[in-house]
């Protein structure tokens, strides 16, 4: 590989024109990290040091891509709706019924009180009823 | 595409993708996260990576953008970008210490460019990127690009012989 001064000030300006070709700069790249530099060149070294360390820099945070949720089939998900839907018609049934038994029961009780007031009453007249028992009596026994 | 699969296309250029992510927002973190968006975002459109002739070019491009966002939106609100700490490895033997000097010198010179210029010094003079590619990727003409490298490279020299002559 040529790397007399000649050639390399050659590359250099174009280097610095932005002309010189990835190869070109490929051979300036080993002539600053592996020849005696000549000193006119000297002011290009850390450059091209810097320009080699540079890409070794890495990105080191782990990236991983998150990972799907597993969704459950679809199957499960409509039995699971059907379970909470008949359930609640369930529960809702059941205290309609037994509603209905309460009222049914209180109905009872009052009509049984009800009648119960009545039969007492009753009862009081029939009292007074032995009065007339014995008047209709005596009132036969005087008639006959 | 499995995520195995996507992992590893984007392993080949996602050092690329956070490279210049930090040349061009000069912060570390920042550069972390621009790369884990793009990262993010080519993970929510790989089933299209086939309709793409070079995802790579495309990756990048998105990084550019991405970038220059976040350069905008700091602008707007006042806030300068810190300085970097561009990673020193490995620089040798008993000169380490004189060459991190160097290097970090040349990393604060390139610092100073313009974004534009800093963008394409970084992806020729660094990935290696041809011409070509570099105007698909930031989206310039041959010429604009051309201009913009040629500037880059001797606004460069020209700082470090300034630093050579009259020291810093």
């Amino acid at each position: 590989m040529d790397f007399s001064k000649k050639y390399i000030s050659k590359l250099l300006e174009k280097y610095d024109n932005g002309n010189s070709t990835l190869e070109e700069e490929q051979h300036l790249k080993t002539y600053f990290t592996e020849h005696d530099i000549a000193s006119e060149f000297e002011v290009y070294r850390p450059l091209f040091a810097y320009f080699e360390q540079a890409k070794n820099l890495s990105y080191h945070s782990k990236w991983q891509p998150q990972r799907k949720v597993k969704m459950k089939p679809l199957w499960m998900k409509v039995a699971a709706s059907f379970i909470v839907i008949l359930g609640s018609v369930w529960l809702f049934n059941l205290y309609q019924e037994q509603q209905e038994l309460k009222a049914a029961k209180m109905a009872f009780e009052e009509t049984q009180q009800a009648l119960k007031m009545i039969s007492e009453n009753m009862n009081q007249g029939l009292e007074k009823l032995e009065y007339v028992e014995v008047f209709s009596e005596q009132k036969n026994k005087l008639i006959k | 595409m499995k995520s195995e699969e996507f992992v590893n296309t984007v392993s080949v250029f996602q050092d690329k993708i956070f490279r210049l992510s930090l040349r061009l927002l000069k912060s570390r973190d920042a550069a972390q996260d621009s790369t884990q968006d793009i990262l993010m975002k080519l993970w929510k459109m790989r089933k299209k990576f086939d309709k793409y002739k070079n995802i790579e070019a495309y990756a990048m491009t998105m990084t550019k953008n991405h970038c220059y966002d976040q350069l905008k939106l700091k602008n707007n609100n006042n806030i300068s970008l810190v300085h970097s700490n561009f990673a020193l490895q490995h620089s040798g033997l008993e000169t380490a210490l004189e060459a991190k000097e160097e290097m970090s010198i040349v990393a604060r010179i390139i610092e100073k460019l313009p974004e534009q210029e800093r963008a394409v010094i970084q992806l020729r003079d660094i990935e290696q990127y041809n011409n070509k590619e570099i105007e698909d990727i930031l989206e310039m003409n041959p010429t604009s690009v051309r201009v913009a490298i040629s500037r880059g490279r001797k606004k460069i020299k020209e700082e470090l012989m300034k630093i050579k002559n009259y020291g810093l």
